[in-house]
């Protein structure tokens, strides 16, 4: 397991390191950062235009750049935007909002998945099935920002109507300035987390719920399946213990390979609720063709992605030894 | 490889094609699926030229009216017409489905075949590739590449399939590499054929189930990439009609003027509905385990 886990890791370093140059070669195609100075009206001085290229290393030849860069990112320093912030400590802020979201949405849409795509597998061709199937189907056909809208416009409207005084918020992550202690912050919270990740949540669930269906189906068919089943365990025993379980092993590389799904999802919807996440500093970044800050957020994503997909390799080991083996 | 094989290969494919189609016909919501895309198609590529209205033309006795028999979806705050600004989205949406489509399905098909193919270092340099160009969320690069590109559709869709080809790979190193070393594979490969004959003519005809099922998916992905693009205002850029931006514009009037809201979206789900559900029937149409009664 151990030398499992330090195999995974040593590739995933390579990657992220093979990712780094990819992700500097994009924000050079991004263009000149200092067009928006150049522009302004009126004029901004030659001098503080070379200085500012001179701060941003623009001076400097592309490969050059990188290594100065790449130097002070394995310390974790992701140097100046193009305001003089440290990129760093703004990423992080930033992903800690995004993180919110994606948490309480994946850990949602991981249990309806499983919940109904079992059950649609266990009653196939069931009126269940075709309701669970075509509501993935339709969930997967829905661009996340307009159900994201449905539901703020209208979700939020009744609940807070039919229950007389407002339980959902749906404007940023919680409300600015609150007064009050641990309950009431949580509480405030959660109201504000409740429909961005609700929608983020059934779109996961949407390819999610399908998969498990698939993985459920083959399980069923398995020979140590009708063995189980032949020696007299209750269906629901046999479902549990025999099919479940090993369908959640593809399940877990499926989730981790999805992350470009459930973080492009998450960008959207932070801008539908008004969240000061990695989704506007994203946009930020590309407007303002900032270049540290540009490398800065795709790097800390890289990190948490390679992050997620190697606790996928760990989590696949626990559950089938077959993997443990390698 | 003499004339007669190639025959028998034409022969096999042609067989496969009516298999194919006969089952993808029993499967009642993909075919209807597949007329309604059609048409779907048909109307916002030729609809734009045929509707009286153009998408960027004002109607000044007609400022924010609901929908009505001179506007059938209503018209925005200056006079546009929503059903000609959607034909145009719409057009936009299938113009860089159909691009992305065939880019991603055929860099996909040749990374993904050469890696199965070749396996060793071949395959470990191409798949590495895939795995980097997995860890960068897509809508990032996409946002990052299309916010330079000046907001052409053409542009946005080339962005976009340059990182979209990935599955489709993962999907044909699959098949190949399983197929690789079956019998006949062997002996073509005594009987002196190349790697890339052997690829075109025994292993990818065999992957063609996969490849055009991910390909449909591909559609669907790239429908709703482009418009996810331009709703955070980095895709398609006006003066261009793309579906995003209008839902985009359209999300402030859900209650005042709900038709600017609701056209649009429901455009993009029954397009990307349709595509799934063919791709679905094909999908099972391909699989030759699939209970012909079903």
């Amino acid at each position: 397991m151990a030398g499992l886990i330090l195999r995974r890791a040593a590739a995933a370093l390579v990657v992220l390191a093979l990712a780094s140059v990819l992700v500097h070669l994009l924000v050079v195609a991004l263009g000149d950062p200092l067009a928006e100075l150049r522009r302004r009206n009126p004029p901004v001085s030659t001098q503080v235009i070379e200085a500012r290229r001179q701060d941003l290393g623009l001076d400097r030849s592309a490969p050059q750049r990188y290594a100065e860069w790449l130097g002070r990112a394995v310390q974790g320093d992701f140097g100046e935007d193009i305001d003089g912030r440290r990129v760093a400590p703004v990423v992080w802020r930033h992903l800690l909002v995004t993180l919110r979201l994606v948490v309480a949405a994946v850990a949602v849409a991981l249990v309806l998945a499983v919940v109904l795509g079992t059950y649609a597998a266990a009653h196939q061709y069931s009126a269940g099935d075709h309701a669970v199937t075509f509501a993935g189907f339709l969930l997967l056909s829905t661009p996340v920002f307009w159900l994201a809208t449905l539901l703020k416009e209208h979700v939020a409207i009744w609940t807070n109507q039919a229950l007389g005084f407002q339980v959902l918020y749906t404007v940023g992550p919680q409300t600015p300035n609150l007064v009050g202690g641990f309950w009431v912050q949580a509480a405030d919270r959660l109201g504000h987390l409740a429909l961005p990740a609700t929608a983020l949540a059934l779109v996961l669930f949407a390819s999610w719920s399908r998969f498990q269906r698939a993985a459920t189906l083959d399980g069923l068919e398995n020979d140590h399946v009708r063995l189980a089943r032949a020696t007299g365990a209750s269906s629901h025993r046999v479902l549990v213990r025999h099919v479940v379980r090993n369908a959640l092993v593809p399940l877990t590389t499926v989730v981790a390979v999805d992350f470009s799904l459930v973080f492009g999802g998450a960008i959207l919807i932070e801008k539908v609720f008004a969240w000061q996440g990695m989704g506007s500093l994203l946009v930020e970044g590309v407007t303002e063709r900032d270049p540290n800050l540009v490398m800065g957020w795709l790097m800390v994503t890289g990190v948490v992605v390679v992050g997620c997909n190697l606790a996928a390799d760990v989590i696949a080991a626990a559950l089938d030894p077959r993997v443990r083996r390698g | 490889m003499g004339e007669a094989s190639a025959t028998v290969q034409a022969i096999a494919v042609s067989g496969q094609a009516r298999s194919v189609a006969r089952q993808f016909c029993r499967h009642r919501l993909a075919v209807a699926s597949l007329v309604m895309l059609i048409v779907v198609v048909l109307l916002s590529l030729v609809g734009g030229a045929v509707w009286r209205w153009d998408h960027d033309e004002r109607d000044p006795a007609a400022l924010s009216s609901p929908p009505s028999k001179v506007h059938p979806m209503g018209t925005d705050g200056i006079g546009r017409d929503v059903l000609a600004q959607v034909l145009q989205g719409a057009q936009r949406s299938v113009q860089v489905a159909l691009v992305v489509a065939v880019i991603s399905t055929a860099v996909g098909t040749l990374v993904g075949a050469f890696a199965g193919y070749h396996r060793g270092a071949v395959d470990a340099v191409l798949m590495r590739l895939t795995d980097v160009a997995l860890v960068v969320p897509s809508i990032a690069v996409f946002a990052l590449l299309a916010g330079s590109s000046g907001g052409d559709w053409l542009a946005v869709a080339l962005v976009i399939a340059l990182f979209s080809w990935m599955s489709v790979a993962r999907v044909v190193r699959g098949v190949v590499l399983s197929l690789r070393e079956m019998g006949y594979v062997e002996s073509a490969r005594a009987s002196g054929a190349g790697p890339a004959q052997i690829i075109a003519t025994h292993l990818l005809p065999n992957a063609a189930g996969p490849i055009i099922v991910s390909g449909t998916l591909a559609v669907a992905a790239a429908i709703l990439a482009e418009s996810g693009l331009s709703y955070l205002g980095l895709g398609i850029q006006p003066p261009d009609v793309s579906l995003g931006r209008l839902i985009e514009t359209g999300q402030q009037a859900v209650h005042t003027r709900p038709w600017l809201f609701y056209f649009p979206g429901a455009v993009i789900v029954v397009m990307c509905l349709c595509v799934n559900f063919v791709g679905d029937g094909l999908r099972d149409a391909f699989d030759p385990t699939t209970d012909p009664r079903t």
